[in-house]
């Protein structure tokens, strides 16, 4: 044993003196290796986070997220949403769930603070804190044992909210925290550590949990089965003897046979049904994410197959370098085992320092991963530097290691060092074969060709959604929207009109140039149903409340008929209320298109009459041109109403180069009323930056997946052709003598590997066609036309890499005098 | 300097230096070397290890440049050619004969004679190359295995190829060095016979070697020392 550890740190200060003397294969190496460790380990660990790590709570495998799912008449499902009287009966109702967790998330403003940071709120039911096992900073979570219906307004703050809003204030227990008009106690804060589960969607962090039955579902939706909520969110501790379909069977009739009693007064509800879904937790918050983690993970694979290549090609020169020493040491009776030793002594050291800095990548990479992907990725919170990041390091570094030795080994040409050493004279040089070189050409070109122009197709595509305009001017807007502190009192109801008063003190900003009294273009539309009078057909436009100046404002262009006037505006708090005769509605072109016969003028369908629900029947009287909402391809049908005086959600658009803080709105509304306070304020601006998120999320990871793949198939092509110009210098140096001029030496060079490198893109357009037949459905979107330019880009690039390959090293021997190519090795 | 437009001289080289430089030192591998080479002459240079030979060859063939002088091949000045004039001159004035004849492996025998015509600046055609290759080939009696690899072939045949390559254009001259370095002394002895059977055909040869018996072969001895040239007998004849 002792001397076999003696013989090893012999091979290994061997292996690290031999090294010394190859600084540039030593760069080049694990320059690559460190990179591409990095990226591999950087994937790996967040597709093994996702899609195996078990969460990090107490009993992960038995937690499972229930949902509530209703079957139209029609066969078609709606999102799983549940109502709350369903939620509640589910919980009043079951003997399968041993802990119940209910969250209802919100956001509102934390009144009681002096700057009135708006806040995401979740309510939660007393068992969650210990569900999910939150670890505390200070004080303590929720009594697990009090009833659901506990009215007692208690608070936790999330670390981030303690450090953030109240400066880590060591007495925060026992303090108060309002919300609208309810203060609740705080009674503890949440460790640092805490992760919490992304129930509602990826990269979602509460800052403050209050408790559960001072959610804002109001009484109405409280008793209302059939009105869904999107905020409410069922997880539960299954019992070990049940699986979730058990569950699922048992629970479903039972919820159903109630709900189809709680809406039984309701028509619109014949022939739906209702079931409840089981599922795993862990695969719940995976959700559609899957297909995202895994295109990154082939995509980092293409990667580690490019710079494996790059490095046995690296390797393969070395040995060829490495023959008279190999020569020698052979002669003097080394053994090929003791050969081996030394070549995975060299393969090892080189693989370890790679390593290391790989670790470190991985590691930045992590920090970017967190910061930058939070929202498309789920759960990369827990995305560190990990057992399993360490193993599978460890794992790919053996494997390379060995492979790389192995690769060493076969490339010694044991009969032609013997031939070295008799010294015959005819060039005994062991060159790579020009097959090996040609597949590694072949390999390279096919493999960087099929990935540059994957990611940059999706890359293309990602900058395309981002770059199109949305077709209304967004620029120097700001979003504002408010929201009550309170009850009003009797003389604000009856007072002068609030809606009117807060724009006018906007208005008086001396940044202001303009207000809307509508909620801003990038902020959404609500879906309605709508009814044409004349066909009774049905419609689910998205419909927005707005007021007689919007279109002008961000120049959305009027195709026919008028804008609204100021007469439209209505006078009510809500529709029905404020109802007047004549209510008027300009729609979208596309929904024009739907009610114009084909071929007649776009004014036909002015004067149509539409009906939404009770707030009564609406006039067209004027088209406009639709508008693309950012990330999204097409303009669906659309309808504008006119918004009512009472309304407090202002489009603010900025005087050029000014900007509006959140302390001047505050103080100008104050100064009107003290009803109101603002709920949120965004540049327009930022809102398309974030409507834009996951393109460019895509157009991050495949421009940066698309630089390295070209960076390692650079490197890659570059060592083969640089190697192999290298071996062939006396022949380039006879040819010189001879009489070739430069020109010819590089003809010679590029038309010897020009075939290699047609044979790749050839491989990686059958490559590509077979993916775009396998995939044919998924690819659909993405496979266009203008696919072809940058399918040519992209052989272009390659060719332009491999010309530049083959030419750089050609430089050092084509413009010194002949002679410095024809001298002997040095 | 005076152009000598003398019709019989091959090659003048007046004052010629050349001094390598590397990190530490210069070496004064050869110091203002007056040389003239008349046609149809055969000239041997010998002279110590690191004499010299090699390099003044290589400046002789246009492999290198001097770091001063003046060197006229018949009549025109090639003391200041570009990379690539200097390899169009090499290609029709100048027939290199290497010690490890410098045969390209990939290229059969027929394609490595012919390999100076396809660099020619007007390229001959398939016909012409055909003819003048075989004719050259015939010269060193190497007719037979014109489709044969270089390694196939032994030493003394590989530089036999050699000779017919550097023949191919017609040089002006053929510079040879060592040429029987790697050969046993049988092969040797043929390849020096091919040479001398040449000159006697009119070519002119200068040929570096340590092996006394060869350079007696040739019809001018030079010796060089230190850079410099000992005897020579040439020089007085030329001017
Ligand atoms: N590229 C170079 N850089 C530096 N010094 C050089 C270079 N080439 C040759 N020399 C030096 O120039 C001198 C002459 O070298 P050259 O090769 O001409 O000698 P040689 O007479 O041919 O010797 P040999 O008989 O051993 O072949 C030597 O001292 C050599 O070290
Ligand atoms: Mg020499």
């Amino acid at each position: 044993m002792n001397l076999f550890f003696s013989s090893l740190s012999y091979s290994v200060k061997q292996a690290y003196k031999s090294l010394q003397q190859t600084p540039s294969f030593v760069f080049s190496v694990i320059t690559t290796m460190s990179i591409t460790l990095g990226a591999l380990l950087c994937v790996l660990t967040l597709a093994y986070v996702m899609l195996f790590k078990p969460l990090p709570y107490p009993d992960a495998e038995h937690l499972v997220k229930v949902d509530h799912i209703m079957t139209k008449k029609d066969g078609s499902r709606t999102d799983p949403l549940f109502s709350y009287p369903s939620m509640m009966y589910l919980v009043n109702n079951q003997t399968l769930f041993s802990d119940i967790a209910l969250s209802s998330y919100d956001k509102q403003i934390l009144t009681s603070h002096t700057s009135q940071p708006t806040m995401l709120t979740t309510y939660v039911t007393p068992a969650w804190f210990e569900l999910f096992q939150v670890p505390m900073e200070l004080g303590r979570a929720f009594a697990k044992d009090v009833d659901i219906k506990n009215d007692v307004p208690e608070a936790v703050l999330s670390f981030d909210t303690w450090q953030q809003a109240f400066n880590n204030d060591e007495n925060i227990i026992g303090k108060t925290v309002r919300f609208r008009d309810v203060s609740f106690k705080v009674i503890g804060v949440s460790a640092q550590s805490f992760i919490e589960p992304q129930l509602i969607k990826a990269g979602y962090k509460s800052q403050v949990w209050l408790t559960w039955d001072f959610n804002r579902t109001s009484a109405r939706a409280r008793k209302d089965w059939g009105s869904i909520n999107e905020n409410l969110i069922f997880v539960a501790k299954l019992d070990k003897n049940n699986s979730t379909a058990q569950a699922e069977q048992q629970l479903s009739p039972s919820v159903n046979a109630k709900w189809q009693e709680g809406v039984a007064s309701d028509a619109f509800y014949d022939g739906w049904r209702v079931d409840i879904q089981v599922s795993q937790l862990k695969s719940a918050i995976l959700s559609n994410h899957q297909q995202s983690v895994l295109l990154l993970l082939a995509g980092v694979f293409g990667l580690v197959l490019i710079a494996c290549s790059n490095i046995a090609n690296l390797f393969i020169a070395r040995m060829a370098q490495l023959q008279k020493t190999l020569a020698i040491s052979a002669a003097v009776g080394a053994k090929k085992s003791q050969l081996f030793k030394l070549l995975l002594a060299e393969s090892s050291l080189l693989m370890f320092a790679s390593l290391m800095i790989a670790l470190i990548f991985a590691s930045v990479g992590f920090v970017v991963l967190q910061q930058n992907l939070a929202q498309v990725f789920p759960r990369v919170d827990e995305v560190v530097l990990s057992t399993f990041t360490l193993s599978s390091a460890i794992l790919f570094a053996t494997m390379f290691t060995l492979f790389f030795a192995l690769l060493g080994n076969k490339m010694i040409n044991y009969r032609a060092i013997s031939q070295h050493l008799h010294g015959s004279g005819k060039g005994v040089d062991m060159q790579i074969s020009k097959k090996v070189r040609y597949s590694l050409i072949v390999s390279q070109v096919a493999i960087a060709s099929v990935l540059v122009f994957g990611n940059l197709s999706l890359f293309t595509e990602a900058l395309k959604v981002i770059n199109e305009p949305v077709g209304v001017n967004t620029a120097n807007f700001v979003d504002i929207d408010f929201s009550t502190k309170r009850r009003p009192t009797q003389e604000e109801i009856d007072g002068p009109v609030l809606g009117t008063a807060i724009k006018n003190s906007l208005l008086a900003l001396p940044q202001v140039a303009a207000v809307s009294n509508s909620q801003s273009p990038l902020s959404g539309f609500y879906e309605m149903a709508l009814t044409n009078v004349a066909t009774n057909e049905h419609m689910l436009p998205g419909v927005k409340w707005i007021d007689e100046s919007y279109f002008q404002l961000i120049e959305q262009p009027l195709l026919a008929g008028d804008y609204f006037t100021v007469s439209d505006i209505r006078e009510g708090f809500t529709g029905p209320e404020g109802k007047i005769d004549n209510m008027v509605m300009i729609i979208n072109d596309t929904l024009a298109k739907k009610v114009v016969p084909q071929g007649a003028s776009l004014d036909y369908a002015l004067g149509k009459k539409f009906k939404m629900d009770e707030r009564g029947v609406f006039t067209v009287i004027g088209i406009v041109k639709g508008m693309k909402m950012p990330g999204v391809s097409n303009i669906p049908v659309r309808a504008y109403v006119p918004s009512s005086v009472h309304s407090i959600s202002m489009t603010v658009k900025l005087k050029p180069n000014q900007t509006l803080s959140r302390e001047q709105v505050i103080t100008a509304v104050n100064e009107v009323t003290s009803l109101f306070a603002l709920f949120s304020m965004k540049d327009v601006a930022e809102i398309h930056q974030q409507l834009l998120f996951s393109e460019r999320a895509t157009a991050i990871t495949t421009g940066t997946l698309a630089l390295l793949t070209i960076l390692l198939a650079a490197l890659g092509l570059y060592g083969i052709l640089s190697y192999s110009t290298q071996m062939r210098r006396y022949e380039i140096g006879t040819r010189l003598a001879l009489g070739a001029k430069r020109r010819d030496i590089v003809n010679l060079i590029v038309f010897d590997n020009l075939i290699a490198v047609i044979i790749g893109i050839i491989i990686s357009i059958v490559i590509l066609i077979g993916l775009m037949m396998a995939f044919n459905e998924q690819l659909e979107s993405i496979i266009n036309v203008s696919l072809l330019p940058l399918f040519l880009l992209t052989l272009l690039l390659i060719s332009g890499i491999a010309f530049n390959a083959c030419y750089l090293p050609l430089r050092t021997y084509i413009n010194k005098p002949a002679l410095y190519s024809l001298r002997g090795s040095e | 300097m005076n152009q000598n437009k003398n019709n019989n001289i091959a090659i003048k080289m007046s004052n010629i230096s050349k001094i390598f430089e590397t990190q530490a030192l210069e070496t004064h591998a050869l110091t203002d070397i007056n040389l003239t080479i008349n046609k149809g002459d055969y000239i041997s240079i010998s002279g110590p290890s690191g004499c010299g030979k090699s390099t003044l060859l290589s400046l002789l063939g246009l492999l290198d440049m001097p770091t001063s002088g003046t060197y006229f091949i018949e009549g025109e000045d090639v003391s200041q050619l570009s990379l690539d004039q200097a390899a169009e001159t090499r290609n029709s004035k100048i027939g290199f004969i290497f010690q490890s004849f410098n045969l390209i492996d990939e290229l059969s025998v027929f394609d490595n004679v012919a390999l100076p015509l396809r660099y020619h600046r007007n390229k001959p055609n398939v016909e012409t190359i055909k003819n003048r290759v075989n004719e050259c080939l015939a010269q060193v009696s190497m007719t037979h295995r014109t489709s044969h690899k270089p390694n196939q072939l032994s030493g003394g045949q590989q530089q036999r190829i050699a000779i017919a390559r550097a023949l191919v254009t017609n040089p002006a001259i053929l510079l040879v060095d060592e040429p029987t370095g790697n050969l046993d002394s049988k092969s040797g002895d043929q390849v020096m016979d091919v040479l001398a059977q040449l000159n006697e055909n009119g070519t002119t040869i200068c040929m570096v070697t340590h092996d006394p018996r060869y350079a007696d072969m040739a019809k001018i001895q030079l010796k060089l020392l230190d850079g410099a040239i000992l005897t020579v007998p040439s020089l007085q004849i030329a001017n």
